[in-house]
């Protein structure tokens, strides 16, 4: 009968989809075969079917349900994802690209639908009739099953832009096939991984530079439904933000390509949907043939230094600018920005005020900080053009960089300086290489129940890396590799899948190290650095010490419980509030005391 | 297309292993054209067309029909694509799950695709029916019509033997599955609810007017 073969086939499928070896000897959740779906062939091995694929979907649930029968100290299990979102890294930049224009479609159609059914809203009195004309009828059905009310492609537009690592999105066991690809990875995570190439595309991308700590990113974070809504309601507000707030997104830390999202915009912005798109650049650029919006750098910036050492103010007297790019069509409404490196804060942020509709304009404005000569020599001051487009993201025309070390300060009268690309910082300069963004717990022995755990757990989420800053700039292949000090021993040591040339890439990659008690937290410290790898080369960038910073681990003297403030708050959190997650982002620096190997 | 100038939305979703022929069933439904060139759907796409749909009361009179905009998503088959094609079952009413009649395989693995649907449809039984592609292709038929039938017997759905190449009974599938969802809309919602086969044209009443925007153009498929 070709319905069995069609069976031991499908046995075969699922068995090559392998779950990690925790999975495997965890817990299988048995999904009930449902008697009106089972096809009515006693000896068809239905259940086994059903038990393969609820273990297989069950995958993203074992961070929360394993306990893992062996204590041995230290020992680690690794899990990829929490699997609120699909994994989609698998698929290529062209199909990412390819489904999200579907979806911009959709976008389209839904939004017309939405208007539609504001019309029936008012003009239809008698609620049965408007449930079924609006299609509320199904949206009910469903949440009987389906809790969240997400539509399928809203999480599939979320998962694209992977941008919020922690969506909370309850999928309640949705989408096997996600899991299938989470195995794939699990297996191949030290290998260099070819289906993750589209990282890159679908993270903002940022550029040279390191990108300060981002409140907005984080506070985004808590759910889903209350980001799109933010996002929904208040364009005018987020846009205010790229031009006015701390966050600078659009000098330091974006690329180059700040797109206006105004001129892609299909229809009006009515879905949760078409507002993802509006405000997420770098899915704007999908959309276009690589950098949409980048122009080309050209022209040149007069400008003058000097110090006026009895206000100990430095005075950048921006005069004008001659033969700019053209933002627009034949336009751009120009401003100048100054930061004095390496501070990309709003401290050290100085606008002129925006000349409309000039390649030449003339801004005879004095630009000043309040810093002291000695302060200056370190600081290198970095001048750029920018078009303002306030209606959307503003665009890069180019940019100076003078470093202050050796500065002549009696040169007081103007130069001219011509502008150019988005230039690398020198990597010495350089103290942080971009930030982490994580998570960490402690679970001690027997939270959860009885034995569970047998012994204290340390659960390291990493979700994922923010502007990381390659020594030669561009995005880079990049992987994080955890240890739980003192123990250096290659049973301690774990790392992530390579995320391929990615400014920011998303790991989200949990580790568990066991064994602990709540005391070993006070002398134990995890070192998580971020490496990048070139071939068969690989060297760190940088990395995090969570600690309490002693400098002594177990009464010995050691070199590297050397965290700073940022991650010895974080830790000392994660041991007040066991069993729960402290997120935090905290710089890669790159000043991790050396530990002898 | 202008807006909303239709009654109702209804989005259906087309499934079945890759090569089965659902895009070009999908095209032979919305625009009545064949290709017989082989263009593998990248993960997920849409296809539209406009309809109208007549309810058949109780009484076997035919209402007024009732403009309906059909969303049909087309998936890709491909198991690359398939945690995102599964992540749009949720978002479809309806299913058209198609096999290829000279691949047997297919056949073989509509039982698979059906406890996907069971799995991360918008419900445990929605509504399908089952779609045994490629009938033109008589001489290459690997799956008999019998058993066939009855497979979709036991899922107790309805089945039909289409062609997306010379269009047999392509409209005919989809016009019973969004028969059954309508069927299923009245039966979600109150029991009370009537078609709205009564309706005047000239009337004041305040049903008439939502069911007749006055800038539409009426049955016209934009499509």
């Amino acid at each position: 009968m070709p319905v069995r073969e069609g069976v031991s086939q499908l046995i075969q499928f699922t068995m090559s989809c392998e779950p990690p070896p925790v999975a495997q000897t965890q817990q299988c959740q048995v999904l009930p075969p449902d008697s009106t779906w089972a096809l009515q062939t006693p000896k068809l091995p239905t259940e086994k079917i059903y038990t393969k694929t609820g273990q297989i979907n069950e995958i993203g649930k074992f961070r929360a349900h394993a306990h893992r029968p062996h204590s041995a100290c230290t020992s680690l299990r690794v899990m990829e994802g929490e699997g609120e979102l699909l994994d989609l890294n698998h698929l290529s930049e062209t199909e990412q690209a390819s489904i999200l224009e579907v979806l911009l479609r959709d976008s389209d159609l839904r939004s017309r639908d939405e208007g539609r059914v504001r019309t029936l809203q008012q003009k239809v009195s008698d609620p049965v009739r408007l449930r079924t004309l609006s299609g509320e009828w199904f949206i009910q059905e469903r949440s009987k099953r389906h809790r969240d009310k997400k539509d399928g492609v809203d999480i599939v537009q979320a998962s694209l832009r992977r941008r919020k690592p922690r969506i909370d999105v309850s999928l309640s066991g949705v989408f096997n096939g996600q899991k299938e690809n989470a195995d794939k990875n699990y297996k191949k995570e030290d290998d260099d991984q070819k289906s993750n190439r589209s990282q890159n595309c679908l993270t903002p991308t940022p550029g040279s530079r390191t990108k300060s700590p981002n409140t907005q990113d984080s506070n985004s974070y808590s759910s889903s439904s209350e980001y799109f809504t933010r996002r929904n309601g208040h364009r005018g507000e987020a846009e205010g933000t790229w031009q006015d707030s701390d966050e600078d997104s659009d000098s330091l830390s974006s690329g180059v390509a700040e797109p206006d999202p105004n001129t892609l915009r299909p229809g009006s912005s009515i879905s949760s949907l078409q507002s993802g798109y509006t405000l997420s650049g770098s899915m704007m650029s999908l959309f276009s043939s690589g950098e949409f919006g980048a122009v080309e750098v050209k022209g040149r910036i007069l400008f003058s230094l000097d110090y006026d050492t009895q206000k100990e103010e430095l005075q950048i007297r921006v005069c004008r600018c001659e033969d700019l790019a053209a933002a627009r069509k034949n336009r751009s409404d120009p401003y100048v920005k100054a930061y004095l490196l390496p501070d990309k804060s709003s401290h050290s942020k100085k606008k002129t005020s925006v000349k409309k509709n000039t390649f030449n304009p003339v801004f005879d404005q004095t630009l000043k900080y309040k810093i002291s000569v000695s302060e200056v020599r370190g600081r290198t001051l970095n001048l750029s053009v920018w078009h303002s487009a306030p209606m959307g993201r503003n665009i890069f025309l180019g940019e100076v960089e003078l470093e202050l070390t050796n500065w002549d300060w009696t040169h007081t009268c103007p130069d001219w300086y011509q502008l150019v690309p988005r230039v690398q910082c020198s990597p010495d300069s350089i103290s942080s290489r971009g930030n982490m963004v994580l998570s960490v717990k402690f679970t001690p022995a027997g939270s959860e129940g009885v034995g569970r755990p047998l012994t204290g757990e340390l659960h390291i989420w990493l979700r994922e890396a923010q502007g990381l800053l390659s020594t030669k700039g561009g995005a880079i292949d990049s992987f994080v590799r955890s240890f739980v000090l003192p123990d250096a021993s290659r049973s301690s040591g774990q790392k992530t899948r390579v995320v391929k040339k990615s400014f920011s890439p998303t790991y989200n990659h949990t580790m568990v190290y066991d064994g602990f008690q709540p005391a070993d937290l006070k002398e134990a410290c995890a070192e998580l650095t971020v490496w990048q790898r070139e071939g068969l080369k690989k060297h760190q960038l940088g990395g995090i010490r969570l600690s309490c910073g002693t400098g002594l681990s177990y009464g010995t003297a050691v070199c590297w419980m050397d965290s700073t403030e940022e991650e010895v708050a974080v830790w000392n959190s994660m041991m007040k509030k066991p069993n729960q997650w402290i997120d935090t982002t905290l710089s890669i620096r790159t000043n991790l005391v050396p530990r002898p190997e | 297309m202008s807006d909303g100038d239709y009654d109702y939305l209804i989005k259906f979703l087309a499934l079945g292993d890759s090569g089965v022929g659902k895009t070009s069933f999908l095209y032979q439904y919305t625009d009545g054209k064949f290709n017989s060139k082989f263009i593998t759907t990248v993960g997920i796409d849409f296809r539209e067309k406009r309809v109208v749909y007549k309810s058949n009361g109780p009484d076997g009179a035919s209402g007024r029909g009732q403009r309906i905009h059909v969303q049909l998503w087309d998936t890709a088959g491909q198991e690359r694509f398939r945690s995102l094609t599964t992540a749009f079952f949720r978002d479809a009413m309806g299913f058209l799950l198609l096999f290829d009649l000279t691949n047997e395989q297919s056949f073989l693995n509509v039982r698979n695709w059906m406890s996907q649907l069971q799995m991360h449809a918008y419900c445990e039984n929605p509504d399908i029916v089952l779609c045994g592609n490629k009938c033109d292709l008589q001489e290459q038929r690997a799956v008999s019509e019998v058993e066939a039938r009855e497979l979709a017997e036991k899922y107790g759905i309805p089945y039909f033997e289409t062609s997306a190449a010379n269009g047999q009974f392509v409209s005919e599938a989809v016009d019973v599955l969004l028969d059954l969802i309508m069927k299923r809309m009245e039966r979600c919602v109150d029991k009370s609810w009537i078609p709205d086969g009564t309706v005047r044209s000239n009337g004041h009443s305040g049903h008439e007017d939502i069911m007749e925007p006055k800038s539409s153009e009426k049955g016209k498929c934009a499509c």
